[in-house]
């Protein structure tokens, strides 16, 4: 074995120093080991190799002080953020979150656009809080609505450059919002995306532009082209098709409509929207392609290729991932220009090891781990199966490889039906003083049509690519996304190939029409023609329901899982490596071959299929008070598993009078709740399906995340108390269901359903047709044992006086209407005479929920009150005689 | 040793061609940028005009406060309580940092108020 490893680190030395290199950043990530330990072995383990330099287990020494290396320098980054850092002077509560201040930076880039406004990013040097001035570092994001002429003219006005020297008045922020278990952090989002805090200004009018940079730079200038070429496409092409081109070309993704970014999703395609490797990749090769018309000089091709490159990747905002691409394509150009054997293996660790050496804890960003693991699949795998295939379908005798290859007839069939031409061997028989006939039998033959030929092997060429790709990618989309894309396969190449026709189309039409309007007429016409062919298949795609399955995480120690099926997969990868169909040796790969695929198999369907991840029948019932802002979501989970959610949060959309004439208003593509959190935290869970689910009423922030909810996970019944046709939110829901097929029910009073032991009764509303407003909500009391909770929507003073009259004694009770001061009256507190409040809002309620009288008069009533807003979850677990309470935030 | 400085040449006038390329573009650059930074200046509005009997927002109380339009007396006390804990306010924009002054109300009052 010693022998077989030698020479492998050998061949790809920055390889394996990468994987060693982020192993210690693992280590240190889960086990925390403590600086010293870590120099101690970093030291003693390049000791160890200098002395015993030739021997293998020197080179087991230095991967131990990378490893090593790996851990010292995470923690470096950990501890070294500096003090004067916005981001320790937040967190640290020396401001407090939401404070108003004053902020002096220089803007990074111009303006990014967007459909309602422009975000800033400002890498500060000043803050000024209560009269206090402070140097600081550290970028900011600030958004500033353009939502009317006066405030766009006063933008203007400012006349923002690139490096202006601002002034902001903003109330800066950085905490937590939804604040649930296995939701993502939106500090740490923030901190991947390298901003200290956000701010969004009311208006223009609190910035000041100090300091006049009017001289000309070139970095300037490639971000003014850039704008003018958004400003383009949005003049010029329909807003769909615009909106893929600004950000698929130009990394702006604020114009992408809700509905196109989600087929995108759906397809497993989304990340074409993103720039990327591929667009890097592709730009990259096309540049490479006209350099080389010019000159044959590698060093020009490699000048010419890389300074475009970057100043692309300067332009479209030089965002992580684009930075991660190029860096990576520059390392393979150079390693072509100093003639070494470019072996992408080996700049691909070099570019892991540059890029971990810079931010260690890039690594633990899916980001990071979607780009290294997609062109690992490609590099490690998918290339040199595809190289040992055409071998095999081209072969004929020669000295080197004199006898067949040795794989099955099937498989050598198929390779000859693709790569197979007759003329080669002709060819060849002309050259050599022997001749033959070659007995090769493609399925099909094709004869002068190497054209056809030669496209039908790059469509297997891509298809094999995309299915790897997708095959390594499994447990990280499940883990990040828990989404499953099946016709990724086949649409990663579709989306490809027409939204590379698509770019030219729209190049060239804005080109021409700097010339004369008319010509570029046809070529926007062919632009959008091609934005449609490119969303009609995903379309179809998503419409059959076979785009994608949506599939729930194992939670907590099952996280291992996702780790375990790399083991297999790379097995898969060094042996496929390392295969050479003309090696006549008989081994036992075969046998070895069979049982990695059954592990991958064995794995990826535990995944797929998630057997273990349904709630289990504990004997308890559970309740989670989710926080979801402004708004409500509750899950029920019963004494034998059963699940009950209790509406979905949700976020008030306001709808201009004006726009309602039009039919397709513009939905931006931000987060929902119901996707975002509440589907969030049901995947963390585990949870792939709902019983029942509960829309109390048709306002927003209770029933507009219920049809995420519906959408996303395999739903019993959805229960309403009022059919609202006509609502917005409601018609969603409907859709919704009835395109899953799910039974929707009216309750009403008096009804009893028995749940596990759990006995869940409808107080409210009563029976009949009307509107579904507040005092509509459906009111559940469900008793267990000796104990009781209560769930009342945003019922107000009329509801409760009717729900009062039987006597109500609960000792949970979800605080009608947020806390409002329309709900809570007296008689109604009494009755229900309970020991715990909970009221569902936000941080920060728009409305000024919970009141604070409200609050006292639980208080005086002898409940403690509890907020989910600052407390996030809420869960009471009980066996129906104990109740204890705990909350995600302590 | 006759042919090699002609091929020279070939490669030579492909530089150019590219060099030339590269000229074109950076002028093209130049010209965008500069096309930009001319218009800012027409582009600039004039400052607001203050009013004569303009109310100044750091020493005003609230009852002088509610009197402009857009303020009652509850944004009154949040303004003078937001310059007792922020200190005062350095121009009237600041004003909007209170919550409840809208960006369209704002600049219905913007002469009515000035800082001192």
């Amino acid at each position: 074995m010693a022998e077989d490893t030698k020479p492998t680190f050998v061949r790809y030395p920055l390889l394996w120093l990468a994987i060693s290199f982020s192993c210690g950043i693992v280590i240190e990530k889960y086990f925390d080991d403590g600086f010293p330990v870590w120099a101690i072995v970093c030291l003693a383990g390049a000791a160890f190799a200098i002395l015993t330099m030739p021997r293998t287990s020197s080179a087991a020494a230095v991967l131990l002080s990378f490893c090593a290396l790996g851990g010292v320098c995470y923690q470096f980054e950990i501890a070294g953020v500096a003090g004067d850092r916005l981001k320790t002077i937040y967190d640290s509560q020396s401001i407090k979150s939401g404070e108003p201040v004053e902020v002096e930076g220089i803007l990074v880039g111009l303006p990014e656009l967007s459909y309602d406004g422009v975000f800033l990013r400002l890498s500060a040097n000043r803050l000024r809080y209560r009269s206090q001035t402070s140097d600081v570092s550290g970028d900011v994001r600030i958004f500033v609505p353009t939502s009317d002429a006066d405030s766009l003219g006063d933008l203007e006005a400012l006349g923002l450059q690139n490096n202006s020297r601002l002034l902001v008045e903003c109330a800066l922020q950085r905490e937590e919002n939804f604040q649930n278990p296995g939701v993502r952090s939106r500090i740490q989002s923030l901190d991947e995306q390298g901003l200290d805090a956000v701010a969004t200004l009311k208006s223009p009018l609190l910035i000041q532009n100090i300091g006049e940079s009017e001289t000309f730079s070139l970095t300037g200038a490639i971000f003014a082209q850039r704008q003018r070429l958004i400003e383009e496409f949005r003049g010029r092409f329909d807003g769909k098709t615009a909106g893929v081109l600004i950000a698929s070309l130009l990394g702006d993704k604020y114009f992408l409509d809700k509905q196109t970014a989600d087929l995108f999703r759906e397809g497993g395609t989304f990340h074409i929207l993103v720039i990327s490797g591929l667009h890097i990749t592709f730009i990259g090769g096309i540049v490479l392609l006209i350099a080389g018309a010019f000159t044959r000089n590698r060093v020009w091709q490699f000048l010419a290729a890389t300074a475009f490159l970057w100043s692309y990747t300067l332009a479209v905002g030089a965002e992580v991932p684009v930075v991660r691409a190029s860096t990576v394509f520059t390392i393979l150009l150079f390693s072509r220009v100093i003639h070494r054997q470019g072996s992408l293996l080996n700049s691909l660790g070099a570019c892991a090891l540059l890029l971990l050496a810079i931010r260690p804890s890039s690594l633990l960003t899916p980001s990071f781990q979607l780009t290294f693991v997609s062109v690992g699949a490609i590099v490690g795998i998918a290339f040199p199966l595809i190289t040992n295939l055409r071998r095999i379908g081209t072969w004929m005798p020669s000295s080197a490889e004199p006898l067949p290859p040795l794989v099955s007839m099937f498989l050598r069939r198929f390779c000859e039906t693709l790569y197979w031409r007759d003329v080669m061997w002709e060819f060849e028989g002309k050259r050599q003083i022997y001749s033959g006939h070659l007995f090769k039998l493609p399925f099909s033959r094709f004869r002068g049509e190497a054209a056809l030929q030669k496209a039908g092997a790059y469509l297997c060429e891509g298809l094999l690519v995309s299915l790897i790709v997708q095959i390594c990618l499994l447990p990280l989309v499940v883990f990040y996304f828990h989404r499953v894309s099946i016709a990724a396969v086949v649409l990663n190449l579709w989306v490809g190939i027409v939204l590379a026709a698509e770019t030219f189309a729209a190049f060239a039409a804005v080109a021409v029409a700097q010339i004369s309007e008319t010509l570029a007429l046809p070529l926007v016409r062919l632009a959008e023609a091609a934005n449609s062919l490119l969303l009609a298949f995903p379309r179809f795609a998503v419409d059959g329901g076979w785009a994608s399955a949506r599939i729930p995480v194992y939670p907590a120690a099952g996280h291992a899982l996702y780790v375990l099926y790399f083991v297999p997969v790379a097995i898969a990868a060094v042996m496929i490596f390392r295969w050479d169909p003309f090696a006549h040796k008989r081994n036992s790969m075969r046998r070895l071959m069979v049982a990695t695929a059954a592990g991958v198999c064995l794995v990826g369907s535990i995944i797929f299929f998630h057997p273990f991840s349904s709630p289990r029948a504990d004997g308890k019932l559970r309740i989670d008070f989710l926080d979801v802002g402004q708004g409500d979501s509750a899950l029920v989970t019963f004494p034998n598993g059963e699940t009950m959610l209790v509406d979905g949060g949700g976020r008030p959309v306001f709808r201009n009078s004006d726009d309602e004439s039009d039919a397709e208003s513009f939905e931006p593509d931000v987060p929902r709740i119901g996707e975002a959190v509440v589907s969030e935290f049901l995947w963390q869970k585990g949870y792939s399906g709902i019983d029942r689910i509960v829309a109390t009423h048709a306002d927003s922030d209770h029933i507009q995340g219920l049809s995420d909810v519906a959408a996303n996970f395999a739903v019993g019944q959805v229960m309403v108390g009022r059919t609202a046709v006509g609502d917005v939110d409601y018609d969603a829901l409907a859709a919704v269901s009835r395109r899953k097929n799910i039974p929707l029910v009216t309750v009403s009073t008096g009804e009893v359903l028995e749940i596990g032991g759990a006995r869940v009764e409808i107080l409210n509303p009563a029976a009949g047709q009307g509107n579904s407003d507040n005092d509509n909500s459906v009111v559940l009391r469900i008793a267990f044992g000796e104990l009781a909770f209560l769930f009342t929507g945003d019922i107000e003073r009329a509801a409760e006086s009717l729900i009062v009259q039987n006597g109500l004694n609960a000792d949970v009770v979800k605080v009608p209407h947020h806390g409002s001061r329309t709900s809570s009256s007296e008689e109604f507190i009494e009755s229900a005479n309970a020991s715990f409040a909970v009221i569902s809002v936000g941080k920060k309620s728009r409305f000024g929920h919970p009141h604070p009288e409200v609050v006292e008069r639980w208080r005086d009533h002898g409940a403690e009150v509890w907020t989910t807003g600052t407390k996030g979850t809420i869960t009471f677990v009980t066996d129906g005689k104990e109740l204890t309470v705990e909350s995600f935030v302590r | 040793m006759a042919k090699a400085p002609i091929r020279i040449s070939v490669a030579d006038l492909k530089l150019t061609v590219v060099f030339v390329i590269f000229i074109c573009a950076g002028t093209f650059l130049v010209s965008c940028s500069r096309a930009r930074t001319a218009n800012d200046p027409e582009s600039k509005k004039p400052p607001v005009e203050t009013a004569e009997n303009a109310v100044d927002i750091n020493s005003a109380t609230a009852g002088e406060l509610e009197k402009i339009p857009h303020i009652g007396r509850k944004l009154a006390e949040r303004i003078i309580a937001h310059r007792e804990t922020h200190g005062p306010f350095m121009r009237p924009e600041q004003l909007l940092l209170v919550q409840g002054i809208s960006e369209k109300s704002f600049r219905e009052i913007r002469h009515l108020i000035k800082t001192e």
